[in-house]
């Protein structure tokens, strides 16, 4: 039913190891694999330290796996070359639990923007302001906050430039880890929507990282569960 | 048994040049030996009148009103006479267990301080005294858990010994402040059957701080909710549960998950520039012209209470 | 109202105004802004010329407020003009140390792995080297002057720096924004000095602070020896002529005394400020926080 795979964790495991001489591994997890489609969201549910953070990082390309590949469009991310790689950093990204460290606390959120604007390359100022206009109506942010340091905004606020800053990228998949946990309820429920409707709009598949189940079964279209290792589709 | 009576409260506070309005105009009645839960979500003031009634504001602080215990108004009484009723009568148990408890010091001792403080008891009749405390508290391999120290435990087990030390002086009054935040379900759940045991054991009063709804389900008697810094409704467990009447609280319950996420429309409030009349008013879909200007009065329905011209 | 771009002079008295709670780091402003002052004003405000002779070993009279030197100028007018010296000779050897330090220890504290252990190594060598008795031992082969001074001490004391920027890199590279700028794209580089640095601002500068002090009192006891060039007299060079040529002996304490207090109090007001950045970091990062358009970056209009 949803077409194109976009990317396919195969028999991922990790294991992280410390100690300088004798390197002693504590095994996370073990031969995970999933696909997520495109325009589809994929949730990953399990208990508080099972790894879900591990593996949302390692489907990044945050961190590398001590087995098994990840692929990108059909290509293993942790060898592709320079070109290829750049454009996998472009559109795939993540979105993390504390909205307000996701920000540098010493930089005003106009200037967040535009670096990124920046890093794709817009060298028109307008244009680039265009293009923040545009994401900020599309998360629900006002004029006012661009001038604003992280810490004065409330966590919803955060956690909307956040998704702003991403969205900037046009990315493919976004991969959540947690991204309502640290809010309000009734902020929850907007960010969740919001979440929705930017999926439906520009057409962004999600990796869904959540512990709390009725959270994972409202966004989800196909649930993994790292608790026992099955998966349900819904 | 104790009251607490809390008359008109109102807390203000400067930060970076603007002025917070945490409370406006609070009035709550707290019945000895009852559970109430004081409900809300970030920034409606609710942890500001827990500091409140112990006195444990910033210095900048300015606050009205009247908090009444025993017969005495707390925000009149000196800095003595809150070192006595602090701990002994009003124990107050504060957000993040982990930060509360001293990281080099073993928990029994830690326990057992209180004791040896107040009431000027021994060390070693206190640590005994802690060690039956922590008996209660269904801890398995006793005697290693009073020369523990806290990095050794999750922070759930850490949680019910912060529990377990504000009981240790049989306080009239407990206020717990987000006594689940940030702990994981299984954590949860050992934190809630400790706080409905000590409610059975004791029958301390208990002012619940918390935005947890499964908390304050289990062992509630009443529910206030709070918003912007007012206290929106009040009433028994069951009825807040079957229908709330306020359209926030309303709105809140359905952006549980149990309820879909539905969200509530419009921006959270600005506590340094809250709306005119009733608060909520700008994201209420029952408004009316008299939500704008008038500071809508508590209405008594039923038993209950609701800040709302929906009900006037 | 937020706190914007509060740059210049207004933006220093806005932040005096704010650093109300401690007021000893208000007079510590206030007496450092007055040596800048001073410093920079010399010509303006010293009575007479550097080089102008007047009558030897005067006492303090209408004329000359402090008397004269050997040499018959005028000690109020030196003392003025030694402060350009002493205060320039301090602020660059904290500009080095503090820009060497800042820089590897960025790097050491980003990149990790060998290239941190290898630029700790060499840190370490440095922190063994003695600081003055290698400048001395430099005047005694090359010719004695502050830029020796300068250079010795700057090119030794970033030791310290790197040690506290490189534990805060460690600490900052973990935080939440660090990972999402390197997922977002960012270059390492600019990961490094767009995003990371403006952090450590309330490391450095703090450190900066009482490096300008630390280096303002080795300057004096380096002057003191003789090190530094009589052309250009620093505080500590006034005090070491005192010495030399008669001062002590003729117990003019309107010499000696009125320099050492100078190096004494301005030192005073620099540990002062140091303190109160560190007490009131809020306010010290707002105020930051408003110059960095200055520095770098668009702005939206």
């Amino acid at each position: 039913m949803l077409p194109l795979c976009l990317m396919e964790i195969q028999d991922v495991s990790k294991t992280f190891r410390y100690g300088l001489i004798k390197r002693k591994g504590r095994s996370v997890f073990n031969n995970i694999s999933l696909s997520i489609p495109s325009g589809g969201t994929v949730g990953i549910t399990g208990k508080s330290g099972i790894g879900k953070t591990s593996l949302g990082k390692i489907a990044a390309g945050i961190i590398a796996p001590s087995k098994g590949h990840v692929l990108y469009k059909g290509k293993d991310i942790f060898k592709m070359q320079k070109a290829e790689w750049n454009t996998f950093r472009t559109k795939v990204q993540m979105m993390f639990q504390d909205p307000e460290g996701a920000l540098n606390p010493m930089k005003t959120i106009g200037r967040q923007f535009n670096a990124v604007c920046r890093l794709m390359g817009e060298k028109d100022k307008n244009k680039a302001c265009k293009r923040i206009q545009e994401v900020m109506d599309q998360t629900g942010l006002s004029d006012e906050i661009l001038d604003r340091f992280p810490n004065e905004l409330s966590g919803g606020q955060n956690q909307r430039v956040a998704l702003g800053r991403v969205l900037l990228l046009e990315p493919e998949i976004i991969i959540l880890d947690e991204p309502t946990s640290a809010l309000d309820i009734s902020v929850q429920a907007q960010i969740l929507q919001l979440l929705k409707t930017i999926q439906k709009e520009n057409r962004i598949s999600y990796l869904y990282i959540s512990h709390d189940k009725k959270l994972i079964e409202f966004m989800s279209d196909t649930i993994f569960s790292m608790d026992k290792d099955e998966q349900d589709s819904y | 048994m104790s009251c607490l009576h809390i008359k008109n409260l109102s807390v203000k506070f400067k930060t970076g040049g603007a002025t917070v309005f945490a409370v406006s105009r609070v009035s709550l009645d707290h019945t000895g030996g009852e559970t109430l839960a004081l409900m809300g979500e970030t920034g409606c003031g609710k942890s500001v009148i827990a500091n409140s009634i112990v006195r444990l504001l910033p210095e900048n602080t300015s606050i009205k009103g009247e908090i009444f215990f025993k017969g005495r108004d707390l925000l009149k009484a000196s800095e003595r006479e809150l070192n006595q009723i602090r701990g002994q009568e009003i124990a107050i148990i504060l957000q993040n267990p982990g930060l509360a408890l001293n990281p080099i010091k073993k928990l029994g001792k830690q326990i057992a301080e209180p004791l040896v403080i107040h009431k000027k008891m021994p060390w070693k009749q206190a640590v005994l005294q802690a060690e039956q405390m922590m008996n209660q508290l269904r801890f398995t391999g006793l005697k290693e858990k009073i020369k523990a120290y806290p990095f050794q435990f999750s922070g759930g087990m850490n949680q019910r010994v912060i529990i377990a030390s504000s009981m240790v002086l049989n306080p009239r009054v407990i206020i717990a402040d987000e006594p689940t935040k940030g702990l994981d379900l299984e954590a949860r759940k050992e934190v809630m059957k400790e706080l409905a045991d000590i409610k059975k054991r004791k029958g301390s009063s208990l002012l619940l701080i918390t935005h947890d709804f499964d908390l304050s389900r289990e062992i509630a008697d009443r529910i206030a909710i709070m918003y912007a810094g007012e206290i929106v409704e009040i009433a028994q467990k069951k009825e807040y549960f079957k229908e709330p009447l306020h359209p926030y609280a309303r709105a809140l319950m359905q952006s549980l998950p149990e309820n879909g996420f539905k969200p509530i429309p419009g921006p959270p409030v600005a506590m340094t520039d809250p709306p005119r009349g009733c608060k909520f008013h700008p994201r209420c879909p029952f408004r009316i012209k008299r939500c704008a200007s008038e500071r809508p009065p508590e209405i008594t329905i039923n038993g209950r209470q609701v800040r709302c011209f929906l009900y006037a | 109202m937020k706190q914007k771009a509060t740059i210049g002079f207004k933006g220093l008295l806005q932040f005096d105004k704010e650093a109300g709670r401690f007021p000893a780091s208000r007079a510590g402003l206030i007496v450092f802004l007055i040596f800048l002052f001073i410093a920079l004003f010399a010509g303006i405000l010293a009575p007479y010329g550097p080089n102008e002779r007047f009558a030897p070993f005067e006492s303090p009279s209408h004329s000359h407020l402090l008397g004269t030197n050997d040499m018959g100028h005028d000690i109020l007018t030196e003392l003025i003009y030694g402060s350009r010296v002493s205060l320039l000779v301090g602020i660059l050897t904290a500009c080095l140390a503090t820009g060497l330090g800042l820089v590897i220890g960025l790097v050491s504290g980003y990149f990790r792995g060998i290239t941190d252990e290898v630029l700790m190594a060499v840190t370490d060598i440095f922190l063994m080297i003695p600081r003055i008795p290698l400048v001395i031992i430099c005047a005694v082969f090359l010719r004695s002057s502050y830029w020796l001074i300068i250079l010795v001490l700057g090119l030794l004391w970033w030791t310290t720096t790197v040690r506290i920027v490189r534990s805060k890199i460690l600490q900052i590279r973990e935080m939440g924004f660090v990972i999402s700028a390197e997922t977002l794209g960012f270059s390492k580089f600019h990961i490094l000095f767009s995003e990371i640095l403006p952090n450590t601002v309330f490391v450095i500068i703090p450190k900066f602070m009482l490096t300008v002090a630390s280096a303002m009192i080795a300057e004096a006891s380096l002057s003191f020896l003789g090190l530094g060039d009589p052309s250009s007299k620093s505080w500590g060079m006034m005090i070491r002529y005192a010495f030399e040529r008669g001062g002590f002996i003729r117990d003019m304490w309107w010499w000696y005394i009125p320099p050492g207090l100078c190096i004494t109090v301005c030192v005073l007001s620099i540990v002062l400020m140091s303190f109160s950045l560190e007490n009131s970091v809020d306010r010290f990062t707002d105020f930051f926080r408003g110059l960095i358009p200055s520095f770098t970056g668009m702005r939206r209009d």
